[in-house]
Order: C-alpha cells, then sequence, then structure tokens
C-alpha cells in the first residue's frame, strides 16, 4: 500500500515535470518563430510596410470579411488576415457568409463581397472587387493580381488616421444642399461618404477667408451662380498650396471658375452635349459617355458598369498647355456627340466652328504641382507645399450624382440612370484624398494554377481513384487475411 | 532502440495481417476521392490535404484504439512486462508502427498529387509542406491514440475517447472565436488544428513543429506512465 503511493506520487512529479519541459519548449518556440515562407510567390510573406503599420496599431480593430465560404477569394483573404493576426493582437477577424447570413450584411449596409473594417465608430468597407484586378483583355491568360494586403493596410491606416479627412462643400452660389433629401440634392453622396470614413462640412467662402487646414477637399457641386472674385482667389490660393478640388459644374450656368480652370490646363465650355449615339433612355441629352482607363475608371470598366450624365457641358484638356500639369480625360462622349453651343437652337446639329467637335471629354482628372510662378505660400510652406501634387477632378455636370441616381434605401438602385454614377464620384472622391497612395504594395500575383482537366477525365479518375483502388485494396487485404486463416 | 524497432516491425506486419487495416484504408480513400477528384479546379492540394485531415479525426482512433486495449484484454501485457524490452521501447515501437501506418497512408494519396501535377502546373512547395503538417497531425492524433489505448481494455472505449479528445482539440478553434481576445489566445495555443494552418498554405514555422513534437511526446510518455502503473 505505501509501495503504491509512493510511486503514484513519484509517476505524478514525474508527469508534472515532463509537462512543464514540454510547455517551456513551446513557450519559447512561441516567442522566436523561425518562419519561412516554401510558395513560389511568397504569398504568405506580409511587407515591410504592412508590419510597421501593424506594429504601431494603438486601438482594436474589428475585421468582417463577407465572403462567400470555401471561395478562392475567402480563402486568400483569411490567410492573408491570419499573417496579420500573427503580428498584432488589436485585430480580431470574422467570416460571415452573406448569402447563409443576410441579416449580418444588412447591418452593415453590405450589398456585395468585401471586407469591413471597423474602429470604434470608424468603419470601413473593402470591396473584394477593389482587392482584384483581372486583366483588361478578356482572352488574357494572365492570373488576377491580389490587392489585398495594400487594400486592407491602407484601410487600417485611414480607419485609424487620428483626422478624419474632411469634404469641404463650398455654398452661397445655389450649389447642391448635402442635407437635401430631394431628387436634385445630395444626402445621398453624403450619406456614402460618411460610410466611408469622410466627414461633410459647409464651406462658405464669404466668411472663411481661407480654405480651414481641416478640408482634406473642397468641392462645389453645380453652382448657380459665379463666385465673387475674392472667393475665387481663396480657391487658387487652396489649389496652390497642393489642395485637392472637386468640380461638378453644370450646362447653361457660369461658375466663375473658368479662368481659375484654364490655368490648370482644363477647358470649360459654354455648351451642352449631345450625343446621338450613345444616350440613355430616349434622351440624346442624357450622355451615356465612355470611360478612359485611369485609376479612377478601372474598376468600372472592368465591371462594366454604365455611367450617363444628364444635360452636360463639355471640359476638355487644353491642348496646348503651358501649365506643369498632367490633365487625363475620364469620359467622353462618341465620335458623333458634339457640344453645342447654341443651346436654344430647336434642330441641334453640329455646326462646325461654332460647336465642340466630338468625341467629347466630359471629365477630366488634373494632377499638378503648383508651378513657382504662381506659388506665394509662405516660404516655410513651400517644401512641403511641393511636396504635394495639386489634384482636381472636373465634371460637366452636376446631376449624375444627385439623390435621383443614387443607391435607394441601400438596396434597390433607382432607375434613373447610369449604376456606376455613384462609384464614378465615390473613386474620383478617394481619388482626390489620395487614397489609393497611402501605401502601395506590389500586388502579388494570386497563384492560380487552373487545372487543364476535362469532365471526362475527372469521372475517369473518380472511378479509378474511389472505386477500383480502395476495392483493389479489400481484395488484397482479404485475400492475406485468409490466406493466414488457412495456415 | 533495436529492441523498439522489433516491437515496431511486429506490430507494423500484425496491422497489415488483419482486414482492419485495408478496411480504414480503402473507406478512407474512396470517401476522399469522391469528394477531392469531383472538386479539383486548381492545381493545389489544399482542398485535399483539408479534408484528409478532418478524415484523420475519425480514422486514427480506429487504427490506434486496439493498440494496448488488445493487449490488456488479452492479458499479453503481461508478457510484455516481463520481456527484457523496457516500458518505453515497447511504446515507441507500437506508437512507430502506427505513424507507419499513417506515412503508407499519405504515399496512397500521392494519387492527388499525380492527377494534379499531369493536368496543372502545381506550386511545390505548399504541397510539400501541407503533407510535412498532415503528417504531424496524425502523428499528434496518433499519440493521444495510443495514450487512450493504454487505459483501458475495452477498445471501443478507448477509440471513442481518442475521438472525442481529437474532436475538443480541433473545436477549440471555433471556441477561441467566441471568447475575448486574451483567453482566444491561449486556446490558439492550444487547439491542434491552428498549428496545422501554417504547413496547408506552405510556411513552415518551428513553432508548430515543436507543438506537434512536445505533444507526441507528452502523451507518449503519459502512455509509459499509465502502463506503468499497472504494474504497481
Amino acid at each position: 500500500m505505501k509501495r503504491k503511493a509512493i510511486s503514484g506520487i513519484n509517476s505524478f512529479l514525474m508527469i508534472i515535470i515532463v509537462a512543464g519541459i514540454v510547455s517551456a519548449l513551446y513557450y519559447i518556440a512561441d516567442r522566436h518563430p523561425l518562419r519561412y515562407d516554401f510558395t513560389s510567390n511568397k504569398t504568405q510573406t506580409l511587407s515591410n510596410k504592412t508590419i510597421k503599420v501593424l506594429g504601431g496599431l494603438d486601438r482594436n480593430i474589428e475585421i468582417i470579411g463577407f465572403l462567400e465560404n470555401g471561395s478562392m477569394p475567402a480563402e486568400m483573404i483569411e490567410d492573408l488576415l491570419k499573417e496579420y493576426r500573427r503580428r498584432t493582437d488589436k485585430i480580431s477577424f470574422t467570416t460571415v457568409d452573406p448569402t447563409a447570413k443576410p441579416g449580418e450584411a444588412q447591418k452593415y449596409g453590405i450589398t456585395e463581397f468585401g471586407v469591413v473594417l471597423k474602429s470604434g465608430d470608424n468603419k470601413k468597407f473593402i470591396k473584394l472587387k477593389e482587392m482584384f484586378e483581372t486583366s483588361q483583355n478578356p482572352y488574357s491568360q494572365e492570373p488576377p493580381k491580389f490587392f489585398g494586403e495594400q487594400a486592407i493596410t491602407n484601410a487600417l491606416i485611414s480607419i485609424t488616421g487620428k483626422d478624419k479627412r474632411r469634404v469641404c462643400f463650398i455654398e452661397g452660389h445655389g450649389e447642391r444642399d448635402f442635407n437635401a433629401k430631394d431628387e436634385s440634392g445630395y444626402s445621398g453622396i453624403k450619406d456614402l461618404l460618411e460610410g466611408e470614413n469622410y466627414e461633410v462640412a459647409p464651406l462658405n467662402l464669404m466668411t472663411e477667408k481661407n480654405v480651414p487646414a481641416t478640408c482634406s477637399i473642397i468641392a462645389t457641386i453645380g453652382p448657380a451662380k459665379p463666385l465673387s472674385g475674392d472667393e475665387i482667389e481663396t480657391v487658387r490660393q487652396y489649389l496652390n498650396k497642393g489642395g485637392a478640388g472637386l468640380f461638378l459644374l453644370d450646362a447653361m450656368k457660369q461658375s466663375g471658375l473658368e479662368p481659375l480652370l484654364h490655368d490648370w490646363g482644363v477647358r470649360v465650355d459654354n455648351d451642352l452635349v449631345i450625343d446621338p449615339e450613345r444616350y440613355y433612355g430616349n434622351d440624346p441629352l442624357s450622355p451615356v459617355p465612355y470611360m478612359k482607363p485611369h485609376k479612377i475608371t478601372a474598376e468600372l470598366m472592368s465591371t462594366k458598369l454604365t455611367i450617363s450624365l444628364f444635360y452636360a457641358r463639355s471640359i476638355t484638356p487644353i491642348e496646348d498647355d503651358k501649365t506643369q500639369t498632367d490633365v487625363e480625360t475620364l469620359l467622353e462622349t462618341s465620335d458623333r456627340g458634339w457640344g453645342e453651343t447654341n443651346v436654344t437652337d430647336e434642330n441641334a446639329k453640329y455646326d462646325r466652328g461654332e460647336d465642340v467637335k466630338g468625341p467629347v471629354s466630359v471629365a477630366v482628372a488634373v494632377t499638378g504641382r503648383a508651378t513657382p510662378d504662381n506659388d506665394d505660400s509662405e516660404p516655410g510652406e513651400k517644401s512641403q507645399a511641393l511636396d504635394r501634387q495639386t489634384r482636381l477632378i472636373v465634371i460637366g455636370d452636376a446631376d449624375f450624382a444627385s439623390n435621383a441616381f443614387v443607391y435607394q434605401s441601400g438596396l434597390v438602385k433607382a432607375l434613373a440612370g447610369g449604376a456606376g454614377n455613384t462609384d464614378f464620384l465615390m473613386n474620383s472622391i478617394n481619388w482626390l484624398a489620395g487614397e489609393e497612395e497611402l501605401i502601395s504594395i506590389r500586388p502579388k500575383p494570386t497563384d492560380i494554377r487552373p487545372m487543364n482537366i476535362t469532365g471526362d477525365q475527372i469521372s475517369k479518375f473518380t472511378i479509378l481513384f474511389a472505386g477500383v483502388v480502395p476495392f483493389l485494396i479489400i481484395i488484397f487485404g482479404v485475400v492475406i487475411w485468409y490466406r493466414r486463416r488457412s495456415l | 532502440m533495436g529492441k523498439a524497432y522489433s516491437v515496431f516491425k511486429k506490430d507494423f506486419r500484425g496491422m497489415f495481417l488483419s482486414p482492419l487495416a485495408y478496411v480504414v484504408i480503402a473507406v478512407f480513400f474512396a470517401f476522399n476521392s469522391l469528394l477531392i477528384i469531383p472538386g479539383m479546379q486548381t492545381a493545389d492540394m489544399r482542398g485535399a490535404f483539408g479534408l484528409m485531415a478532418t478524415m484523420f479525426i475519425f480514422v486514427i482512433p480506429l487504427l490506434t484504439m486496439r493498440v494496448f486495449s488488445e493487449e490488456l484484454r488479452s492479458g499479453t501485457d503481461e508478457l510484455l512486462m516481463t520481456s527484457p524490452i523496457t516500458l518505453p521501447q515497447i511504446v515507441i515501437g507500437k506508437y512507430l508502427a502506427v505513424v507507419g501506418l499513417i506515412v503508407v497512408i499519405l504515399a496512397i494519396s500521392l494519387q492527388y498529387v499525380y492527377i494534379i501535377a499531369k493536368f496543372g502546373n502545381p506550386d511545390w512547395g505548399p504541397i510539400a509542406t501541407g503533407y510535412i503538417g498532415l503528417f504531424l497531425l496524425g502523428s499528434a492524433f496518433a499519440a493521444f491514440g495510443v495514450f487512450a489505448s493504454s487505459l483501458t481494455k475495452n477498445q471501443i472505449v478507448a477509440g471513442v475517447l481518442a475521438l472525442i479528445v481529437s474532436l475538443l482539440l480541433v473545436v477549440i478553434e471555433v471556441v477561441s472565436s467566441m471568447v475575448g481576445p486574451k483567453a482566444a489566445d491561449i486556446l490558439d495555443k492550444i487547439g491542434i488544428i491552428n498549428h496545422y494552418y501554417d504547413f496547408d498554405k506552405g510556411v513552415i514555422d518551428s513553432t508548430h513543429i515543436i507543438y506537434y513534437i512536445g505533444f507526441i511526446v507528452l502523451f507518449l510518455f503519459l502512455t509509459v506512465r499509465s502502463l506503468d502503473s499497472r504494474r504497481w
């Protein structure tokens, strides 16, 4: 009895010691992991930029992947976020299949696959299609590129950023009201902006002599009356210091900004765009322009969403451009479209010499540095100002993104026009905010290696490996067993 | 070690003399092939590895349940205990016989690699690491299974115990997603599947290798203690 007790205690102690040694070794190994990525494209290795961002996180971030269970994109994103989780305990990650749990998706106002990042009140949604870039060429054999790391790391930066980005809407000249919920109002865009972690604020240039430093972007949406000279001068100075400006200018209205935009290489014509070939509904005054390749349009072009404008004016890059700016056309009518300058003409047709010849550019993106000539910032600010490129978006219409064109109740698209209208404006604003360049991480080709196998061959191999091989194994076993028995 | 090897040889051979191993392997591959091959779209093994890892939870207890239970039931353990072979040698030898059977299963699964290599251009790194991970995972399940079989004469009880604990070690991951981050962190370190994912992705991390080896050593040691206690 005594011997038994001693053996028991002895055994117990030994177990404790061995368990302790094993745990201690594991603890050390866990602290100092040696890790090697054996994938040929190093797809499981985070960039140093991401590692730095993760190391600097100072608050908890909840990431929810709204992804199709078991799909390849879901797998890739899950793998990626597991690597993030290894680097920080500030991130939590769950996946929800919105087809299985539509309620969850609705709670976040999500209508497509993607990833939501949440930190306190800040929220950001990354669409799945923003994380993958497929070749524009439908016959291309190239696998889609995976931008997941870039997209998620940038989203982390933007939602943990100390300042919310603020879009300041210039008011006082009959601009569209971002609080108005009627069809011509812009409350829909305001909601979308707030959903993407922007703040929206009014900006009265009569009372504010300078554009406040809190404004990340200034916007003027369809002013009905011209801005005053002082106001234009304020805008000019803001832009010269590397500001970002969104200009939505309706046809048949003067904003007074035309000379200013001219200095940035953009011609604003006083015309009405007519496209007899590509228009929405029955109205050639609702042109459906072609998109030109640009960061802003890339996603829309790949998803083939259309944009339709309503009573647009032409906005053209100035050919003989003496300014140091880069003006790119984003939207352009068909060759048969033109800018009608005689808007009262009942029988509108292209008049050589008077009208703007098609294809007519109706939206442009401008990048440029403030030239030293017109840079009158303080010497101290100068170096800083030169660091940042001025960005402008000028679109010859303000109707196209008004409430009539925005998602209604977040689910059903209004029938007023192009399904890509609001995306186009939101992409433009994100581009103005410099979103895509917070961090650029070289995308990794999504190492998808297709199988060149026919259904016939699959059936053949299934029969072979699910039927024939197991059958042979059993026969073999029975033979051996039988021979042994009969020995 | 020579003595452990002779135990291994005897046991490994013994497995192929009974029909159980054949039936288990045949059913394992019939079932896996039915699910894996029709779903093959890309030239990688992740789907196959995932399914095999899941199947291991159920299959390995079938292979381990009789390792010691059988000896305890038939009384042949007396012979083992009194033979010149030490207990650790017996445990290691018998355990390696089960591991040998796992290697056979993994070798047969190369049939899937054959298909993807024939009809695609696979990335070999993740396939190699996946096999290493699957081998370690299977070996860990086997170590617990052997321990379970040392606890009882009843094969069924040993098998069910191994199955339940293997399932629990897997389910920990699900639990960890429901508790707070601190607790989740600890559960993630204990859970057996969490340590497998990196291999599946194509990454080798020393932490996971140490986890599995530690797990195996711990349960083989417990097996020795458990058998030893019968001599008291």
